[in-house]
């Protein structure tokens, strides 16, 4: 090839991809006719490829064997790796007008897109004419360069990021850089004391819409970077308030990331950005319709089944409350065997907590041997229909973590429970059916984690329920007559 | 349970079902057999109940396959009462309020919705059915509830309804099947039975696993609805009557006192036990488990089963009709049982088939009278367990096969007195209770007419997995190896409806 014919190649590459460059607008619509050769553009490109490391392949070996005079050959295949690889630029260029691409990354995949044909045109220009050894490495380098950056971002275009690190040797991953995993995104280590808008809406707010609501970027006048700020904005009239606090439907921050992509207020705005992930709006939906504002808790929120599930996979471990937070060992088999065959009916409430059912047919029961050592286990004692006097309710203190009482139709008249006040975990009472009076409102109200009392056919005065329903409003107090 | 099982079980069972199929090491399974098995279950294990005649009231067996069992994780539930309306009551004259059917009454159905649909006998273009109610929103709640339901309109506030049930099946007996054991075919192990080898029974006196049975007919799928399929037949319900014997072939024959036949049945078990050690066919502990509870139950059934022992004001407040069967009565023994430990409680009240084709079926007669049965009994059912604080450990479940169209069925075309509707499976009515389940609540949505589903539907295998959720189990970790693959409830299907939990 001569010095002549490789320089006007080189030009007409130049001119070409420059064309490519400034022609095809980022933010326009691909011409319909363009939009098949765009789908092309995963086939255009690799071809090209093959070609230029053929070419590669040949130098080489030419280098190898210390010949200084490039042949046809790798000529040849120079020039159709170079020109394949404007017609995949093209392609490529119109592709991205279709839209859906992280900008960032899709800059790289462009920029050094395009330094492979104009590499390929220098190369050829390079053998043609002669240069230096510097010279002609640089130029192979810079193609090197070029193929592998490229297409490494092109990789991540399609199949999303550290897919060709993902499985990467332990030795290199430092080189390349982790990926981020699933039970780090979130710091999900205390639910109890973290917040909800701290710990989870925070993180998607900034990697999804900071970047133009932000600090230095208020567009539409909204900030979202500060609790502060999130509160003090103020929507248009016409729309819902950014948010109603127990409502998303209602609230235009969760609109627009659910509005479908196509739509021209959906947020955040393709192709600049790609939508929140369903677990994302899953989560920020959570945060509003469990009113968590910028203070409750992980913990404390009500937490459907669904968010469970997306908290778990990132890696969020079982929420433990009341008693089963509490670090109670396991008993011995041979202790719950022999009590059994003593005639207590106790059943583990399941096959992961260490804790038992105790049923009692009588209250001797209470005076088994060994019964102590399992006391800490036992969650719930039920005594309906049995001979339990009062006096034997002070054998119930040894059972510190009970939650349910089971005391109904028993000859008790209440005297007793006095013993038991401030039971901690105490959540069921069942006094139905006992001759038990007013005098033990006191000891019901000193129970902090009381949910539930069954007050029917016993002597408490309907006046009497109405001060315990005062004393503890969110208690279930049933006495029948409801 | 295939996977949470504890060891030596599993290794029992599955030591069973080898001997069962081939009874292979027959000739010498007194030997290797025994060995293994006392190795692997360990000297404490077995002596633990080994105290005391079985045939005692309240003692068990290690062996015994009624053992309380832990589940996968506590429990909501302790106990389930599931009032079964057979022949599938229309949910359009009861809880799926549409005032558009009522305008659109008389109107010819347009084809579009008709096309690509089969129903079970309409045919042709049907005119659509107006409500045969009236309705009104209750408690605080505000749930839609038709005049047919007066008491059970002041108890909305304590459950949640799902209105958009679907089924696969629109036939009577394979819908009942599909409802009971996650397949409208023979075979499978109905929801009670699984509840009972999942968990065991709480009272070794009675049966876990209760049927009672009220209306004119049996369900239309006969006792396989609460058989136990391929589950040692130990975990098969139990059918219970409130009139005459309360359990059939359970009273001595005359002339046999209850020690001779005491005598006889530790005899029998003797010589089954022999059996056993030599072919370890867990068969055989069902049947000396059988011979065991029947002993027992002679005792304890009667006692629960007397519904006339109850105050009278409580017997007014079911409306029980002592001497016969009724729904009234049922409802009263479901909480007895329930009382006493019995772990599943199934309800069956035949005659909701409204199709008009006669004025026992009509939504303007049979229909009517069927809510009258009913309406009563369930209300008090649910106020009786809640101030005696079993509601909260006690699922109440209440629903058809399927549901019934918006459409009126005239099955002759000529003038008919009668009205009624067609089966219908895309979309029903049903409603929870109790252990969990939210109060006061309603999912799930119709269109316009109620003929199709909006959102949050239901599917039985959703229903069966939640229903075993709120008993402690994965139902997909509730298995029974069968034929080389390990089956469970929800087949293939199955989704916690997270959305009624509490």
């Amino acid at each position: 090839m001569t010095q002549r014919a490789a320089f006007w190649n080189a030009l007409a590459t130049l001119v070409t991809l420059g064309l490519i460059f400034f022609l095809i607008d980022p933010a326009g619509r691909a011409p319909d006719g363009a939009r098949f050769l765009a789908r092309q553009h995963p086939a255009l490109v690799h071809l090209p490829i093959g070609f230029l490391l053929f070419a590669g392949l040949v130098a080489l070996g030419r280098w190898w064997r210390k010949d200084d005079q490039p042949g046809g050959v790798e000529q040849t295949a120079l020039l159709l790796g170079g020109w394949g690889g404007v017609a995949a630029a093209a392609a490529g260029s119109w592709l991205m007008q279709m839209g859906g691409y992280p900008t960032d990354v899709m800059f790289w995949h462009r920029a050094f897109g395009l330094i492979i044909p104009l590499a390929a045109a220098g190369i050829v220009l390079i053998n043609a004419k002669g240069g230096t050894p510097l010279v002609k490495a640089a130029s192979w380098g810079l193609l090197l360069i070029g193929v592998l950056v490229g297409g490494h971002a092109g990789g991540e275009l399609t199949h999303g990021k550290a897919f060709s690190t993902e499985y990467a040797p332990g030795i290199l991953k430092p080189v390349l850089g982790e990926a981020p995993s699933l039970d780090t995104r979130f710091d999900l280590s205390r639910p109890d004391s973290s917040t909800v808008y701290e710990v989870l809406v925070a993180p998607i707010l900034g990697a999804k819409c900071t970047s133009c609501h932000g600090e230095g970027r208020t567009k539409g006048g909204l900030d979202l970077t500060t609790p502060e700020a999130i509160a003090a904005h103020e929507t248009d009239t016409e729309d819902d308030p950014l948010i109603t606090w127990g409502a998303s439907d209602a609230s235009l921050l969760i609109q627009r990331v659910m509005l479908p992509v196509e739509h021209r207020r959906a947020m955040p705005p393709v192709p600049e950005s790609a939508p929140l992930s369903h677990a994302d709006v899953e989560l920020l939906r959570w945060w509003v319709d469990s009113a968590s504002g910028f203070d409750g808790t992980i913990a404390s929120a009500d937490m459907p089944g669904s968010i469970r599930t997306i908290l778990q996979a990132y890696g969020m471990s079982e929420i433990k409350t009341g008693v089963f937070a509490l670090n109670v060992t396991a008993p011995d088999t041979a202790l719950v065997s022999n009590l059994s065959t003593a005639g207590l009916r106790l059943s583990r409430i399941s096959m992961d907590q260490p804790f038992f059912d105790l049923v009692c047919e009588s209250a001797s029961c209470l005076r088994a041997e060994g019964i102590d050592d399992l006391a800490p286990n036992i969650i719930s004692v039920d005594f309906a229909g049995t001979d339990l006097a009062d006096a034997d309710l002070a054998l119930l203190q040894r059972f510190p973590h009970v939650t349910s009482l089971d005391l109904s139709r028993t000859g008790i008249n209440g005297r007793g429970l006095e013993v038991l006040s401030g039971l901690a975990y105490l959540a069921r009472i069942n006094l139905y059916g006992t001759r038990v009076d007013d005098a033990l409102l006191d000891v019901l109200a000193s129970f902090p984690a009381l949910e539930a009392v069954y007050l029917w056919e016993t002597d408490v005065t309907a006046e009497g329920v109405a001060r315990l329903r005062d004393a503890l409003p969110d208690t279930e107090i049933n006495d029948g007559r409801s | 349970m295939s996977k949470k099982i504890s060891i030596p079980d599993e290794a029992r069972l599955k030591w069973a079902h080898l001997q069962t199929r081939r009874h292979f090491l027959k000739s010498f399974s007194a030997g290797v057999g025994s060995m293994a098995l006392s190795s692997i279950m360990g000297p404490a294990a077995l002596n633990a109940f080994a105290t005391g005649s079985p045939l005692t009231p309240g003692s068990m067996r290690l062996d015994d396959p009624l053992m309380p069992k832990a589940p996968h994780f506590p429990a909501k539930a302790k106990h389930v009462i599931f009032l079964h309306m057979a022949g599938a009551p229309s949910q359009h004259e009861l809880f799926d309020y549409k005032p558009l059917l009522q305008k659109l009454d008389g109107q010819q159905t347009p084809p579009s919705l008709l096309e690509g649909k089969r129903f079970a006998f309409i045919r042709g273009v049907p005119k659509l059915l107006g409500p045969q109610a009236t309705f009104k929103q209750h408690g605080e709640s505000g749930a839609w509830v038709s005049n047919h339901l007066p008491h059970f309109s002041r108890a909305v506030d304590d459950v949640t309804f799902l209105k958009a049930m679907h089924t696969d099946e629109f036939n009577h007996a394979p819908a009942q099947l599909f409802m009971y054991t996650g397949s409208p075919r023979l075979g499978r192990p109905s929801l009670g039975s699984w509840a009972l080898y999942g968990l065991g029974s709480e009272n070794q006196n009675l049966p876990g696993f209760v049927v009672l049975i009220s209306g004119a007919a049996a369900p239309s799928a006969g006792a396989s609805v609460y058989g136990s399929g391929f589950l040692p037949t130990v975990y098969q319900g139990v059918q219970c009557r409130s009139d005459g014997d309360p359990v059939l072939f359970l009273t001595d024959p005359d002339g046999v006192s209850r020690d001779m036949r005491r005598r006889s049945i530790e005899a029998i078990n003797e010589i089954n036990r022999q059996e056993y050690e030599e072919t370890q066919d867990p068969e055989i502990l069902t049947r000396i488990s059988q011979y065991e509870l029947a002993f027992r139950m002679q005792m304890s059934v009667p006692e629960a089963m007397d519904i006339l022992s109850e105050p009278e004001a409580i017997q007014t407040e079911y409306g029980i009709e002592p001497g016969k069967v009724s729904f009234a009565n049922n409802c009263l023994l479901a909480r007895r049982l329930v009382e006493r430990g019995v772990r599943f409680v199934q309800l069956f009240h035949w005659g909701w088939d409204s199709h008009g084709a006669g004025e026992s079926e009509a939504l303007n007669h049979g229909f009517v009278e069927r809510c009258k049965e009913t309406d009563q009994a369930m209300t008090a059912l649910l106020t009786d367990l809640k101030r005696r604080g079993l509601l909260d450990e006690t699922l109440v479940v209440w629903g058809g096969e399927f549901g019934r169209t918006p459409m009126l069925e005239n099955r002759t075309g000529q003038d008919n007195p009668f009205v009624g509707r067609d089966h219908h499976s895309d979309v029903y009515t049903m409603w929870l209770a109790g252990a969990g389940i939210k109060r006061g609540f309603s999912f799930g949505e119709t269109d316009d007419i109620g003929y199709q589903p909006v959102r949050d539907r239901v599917h039985v295998h959703d229903l069966q997995a939640t229903i075993l959720h709120q008993l402690g189990f994965d139902h997909e970790q509730l298995t029974f190896p069968f034929q080389g693959r390990d089956f469970r409830l929800t087949d293939v299907g199955g989704r916690v409806v997270n959305e009624i939990l509490t």
